[in-house]
């Protein structure tokens, strides 16, 4: 149909390459079928959010040009623990179809999946052009499998094996870059747990000009960083071995030199147990710091407060709680362009503080750093008066997640609940994006939050409210809501039942030692054919037991793929009848 | 500080219900229709954890929840966990909890470890919290505490059973003796043994696991298959990467390391 307003496909697609968001083409895609049609095929890049809500081949199908493609797979929960070994989450399916269907593919970002080395040969072999591969989170492949990536794609510019088990097979693998690669950018095997072949990984360092980002692995020791860095001058984000060696004058100035000709040095992490007496080495490139990572060091607050004195730069700071609320002041005063905090526990299995950092080190960040939008803070007690002034101090954060490491903590000083505090947050902050709730929390909070938090993509619930109330709030409120996770919260049927259709708009809603019963999920599962709600129950069939059973752990996702085929003995969907589904066990890995 | 309603408090009270519309519109129906059903079809709950407030559910048309009645704040939130102490004991572990990366729990673990008195150690650690602490996943021996560690520090070593596709993983923190790991292996394992065998798929005998057709191994972290019960519990703790469970048969052909490594990632 010919109008003034209809252009060549060719030139809508072009038109198109300029829109990168994704929700911008999703748009496009639906004013009109020749849009849909140009943007089916000219879209390069999908991010495909849930593995589980469509079906590789619809994927395919859908988008045939495809060059990078992103995938998660386990809730965030699987980070803790909480979702067994075996629940799913495989990438292989996806390395299979897509290995047919996109002989271009230059580019894997995966995270929360489980990776076989099949699947890493099968990306090595199909693949002509592959250039990015991240592996976050990720599990199920061992160094067999980087040496195939290693030995066959020629072109690869990233690995990124981000904090990913990887089974030790050998550390030989480094050795099977060929010769006459060269074009390695980004190389992060910080999470290796055995030696790699320093001299290989040497000599691949010293060819590969652009490499701009290195992270060794633990194994690494002290006396073999210069010679490393001395190869690779360009850096711009390092990451270390082990730094515990006592310190040696020869090793010590060596790597003084070698850090000095660093200069485009923006980023430091690893550090792994190191000695204060180290740091100073670093101070020549301090002043270019953007990004420092010590949460893996032992270092107490006196050193790292000196440390960050020289680092008045930085953007982006994670550190463990040994920085103390007096080496947090020190940020404050000297990192006023800190747009990012992280504080981990140093030991958070004891009840007693070992460390002096409580909620006045994040008030006074919040004091002194203005453009500070991002914070992940554990610590043993908080205050609804910090709370607020932290609110009042930062309307801008996008991603505020709070943890006090005792459950059910009330306000030290007023044994209240922190409901007013995080409301404080809620209210104050109104481009927050992410949310995890700590202390002792009730009904009220989640009322704030469904009145206030309307861009609320993520909310993180523990210990938590009182009744459905609460839950019923989040449905019916948080008008951004995407992903929603709760434990051990006393909600149950009736606020999950009456906000159905809410969970269609949502990514996921992950419930764990909540008040949920078998009845209302298969309800919930039969009703809604476009949700997938699947129990999690590792002691029992859910299936013997009445409808009033509470459910162990709920994993509830929406989906255009229908129940899925490769759900281990522990998982019961409540779509369909379930013997017919327990019979079609067609594992794939 | 402000205190929840108090009782017959009525626009707050209206605002508070829960219904099935959004706070202040009239009665939307949210969803595909299904209120009366849901109303109707609700199971009893059971078992529920004593919520401080009342729950009344009324059969209307609107289905509303009235959780107003004002109770105190000292009231309702008097938690098991007596706030005013200093002293605690730990609670019993909490799964997953703090919510911490095992790769980063790990590491805790290890600089514990490196943070004896000869080390630079830069916290005073209270002597009596040592029991606390979980010892290292990695290289570094621990000294003897009394078998078993409390306050919650978990190690998730991966377990594989010849002939089972997927492994499964075991908290070993949850255990202070070999006998105790054996027994709940044996659980573990056997439901995927009867599993198997309803699909008729290769399956071994409802024995036990350790001493029957199988028999337990482990990798030490110097790549090593050994039979557990050799070393003390705790230098087991120290050295150990996964298990396995394996067919006595076969045990001769997988001393071999990596023997039988296909198992874990099949083809298909």
């Amino acid at each position: 149909m010919a109008s003034p307003l209809s252009f060549p496909e060719e030139v809508l697609e072009h038109i198109f390459s300029y829109l990168t968001l994704p929700s911008d083409l999703n748009s496009a895609s639906l004013v009109c079928k020749s849009w849909y049609s140009a943007d089916r095929y000219s879209r390069r890049s999908a991010f495909v959010g849930n593995c589980y809500s469509l079906s590789p081949p619809s994927l395919v199908s859908r988008f045939p040009n495809l060059r990078s493609v992103e995938i998660k797979g386990k809730p965030h929960f699987a980070d803790f623990n909480l979702v067994p070994e075996g629940w799913g989450g495989y990438f292989y399916p996806w390395a299979r179809t897509m290995s047919v269907a996109y002989p271009w593919l230059r580019e894997i970002r995966l995270k929360r999946m489980v990776v076989s080395d099949e699947a890493l040969e099968l990306i090595g072999r199909s693949f002509a052009n592959f250039r990015v591969l991240v592996l976050a989170f990720c599990e199920g492949f061992s160094t067999d499998g980087l040496a195939a990536i290693a030995a066959n794609c020629r072109n690869l510019r990233e690995l990124d094996l981000r904090e990913s088990e990887v089974e030790d097979s050998s550390g030989h693998w480094i050795s099977r870059f060929p010769d006459s690669f060269t074009s390695l950018e980004s190389l992060n095997i910080s999470c290796i747990a055995a030696e790699v072949n320093f001299p290989a990984l040497e000599r691949l360092v010293s060819r590969c000009p652009n490499l701009r980002s290195l992270r060794l692995n633990r194994a690494v020791s002290i006396e073999h960083l210069p010679s490393l860095l001395r190869r690779a001058p360009q850096l711009v984000d390092f990451g270390t071995g082990t730094c515990s060696a006592e310190v040696h004058p020869e090793v010590y100035s060596n790597l003084v030199g070698a850090f000095a000709g660093c200069r485009g040095l923006r980023s430091l992490s690893g550090f792994w147990d190191v000695i204060p007496a180290y740091l100073p080495a670093l101070y020549s490139i301090c002043f270019g710091l953007t990004t420092l990572n010590l949460s893996y060091s032992t270092i107490p607050s006196p050193d790292l407060a000196n440390l960050i004195n020289q680092c008045p730069n930085l953007q982006r700071l994670w550190v463990l709680d040994y920085i103390e609320d007096s080496g947090l002041e020190a940020v404050a005063s000297t990192c006023k362009d800190l747009q990012e905090l992280r504080v981990f526990p140093s030991d958070p299995f004891i009840h007693e503080a070992n460390v002096q950092l409580t909620e006045q080190g994040l008030v006074h960040v919040s004091l002194g750093c203005p453009k500070l939008h991002s914070v992940l803070y554990f610590c043993r007690q908080f205050s609804n008066a910090a709370l607020m002034t932290i609110a009042q101090n930062c309307p801008n954060f996008t991603r505020f997640r709070l943890c006090i490491i005792e459950p059910h903590t009330p306000d030290y000083l007023t044994h209240e609940p922190l409901d007013m505090g995080f409301g404080a947050i809620v209210q104050h902050c109104r481009d927050l994006r992410r949310l995890s709730l700590a202390g002792l929390l009730t009904d009220r909070v989640f009322e704030y939050i469904g009145t206030y938090a309307k861009k609320l993509e993520m909310l993180s619930v523990a210990f938590a409210g009182d009744t459905d109330a609460a839950l019923h709030h989040i449905l019916s409120g948080c008008d951004s809501l995407r992903k929603l996770e709760i434990r051990d919260s006393p909600f149950g049927d009736i606020a999950l039942l009456a906000n159905a259709s809410k969970l269609e708009t949502m990514r996921s809603l992950w419930m764990s030692s909540c008040s949920v019963s078998f009845g209302a999920c298969k309800f919930l599962g039969q009703r809604m054919p476009r949700l997938n709600v699947e129990v999690i129950d590792e002691s029992n069939d859910p299936c013997s037991r009445p409808d009033n059973c509470l459910v162990e752990k709920l994993y509830i996702y929406r989906s255009l793929a229908g129940p899925r085929f490769d759900m281990p003995e522990f998982v019961w969907t409540a779509n369909e009848d379930n013997s017919a589904m327990r019979s079609s066990l067609a594992l794939s890995y | 500080m402000p205190s929840r309603e108090a009782k017959g408090g009525g626009q707050e009270e209206r605002k508070l219900e829960l219904r099935l519309a959004p706070p202040g519109e009239p009665n939307n129906h949210l969803g595909d229709g299904n209120n009366k059903e849901v109303a109707g079809l609700l199971p009893e709950r059971s078992r529920l954890p004593p919520p401080p407030t009342t729950m009344t559910t009324t059969p209307q048309t609107r289905f509303s929840l009235d959780i107003s009645g004002g109770k105190d704040d000292d009231d309702g939130f008097k938690k098991p966990l007596n706030t005013s102490s200093q002293k605690r004991s730990a609670p019993g572990p909490l799964v997953g909890w703090p919510p911490i990366r095992s790769f980063r729990k790990n590491n805790i673990a290890a600089a514990a470890a490196a943070t004896t008195p000869n080390n630079n150690s830069p916290q005073k650690t209270n002597p009596s919290t040592h029991d606390h602490k979980a010892p290292p996943a990695c290289e570094n021996p621990t000294e003897e505490t009394n078998g078993k560690l409390k306050g919650g520090g978990s190690m998730f070593v991966k377990i594989n059973m010849e002939g089972v596709g997927i492994g499964r993983k075991v908290d070993l923190m949850a255990y202070d003796s070999y006998d105790k790991l054996f027994s709940a292996v044996d659980v573990l394992f056997r439901g995927l043994l009867e599993g198997q065998r309803d699909k008729g798929g290769v399956v071994g005998e409802l024995e036990p696991i350790n001493g029957g057709e199988y028999t337990l191994v482990y990798e030490d972290n110097e790549g090593d298959r050994m039979l557990l019960g050799d070393v003390p519990w705790i230098m087991f703790l120290s050295t150990v990467k996964r298990l396995r469970v394996i067919k006595k048969t076969s045990q001769l052909s997988s001393q071999c390391a990596g023997g039988d490594r296909h198992d874990n990632n099949p083809t298909r």
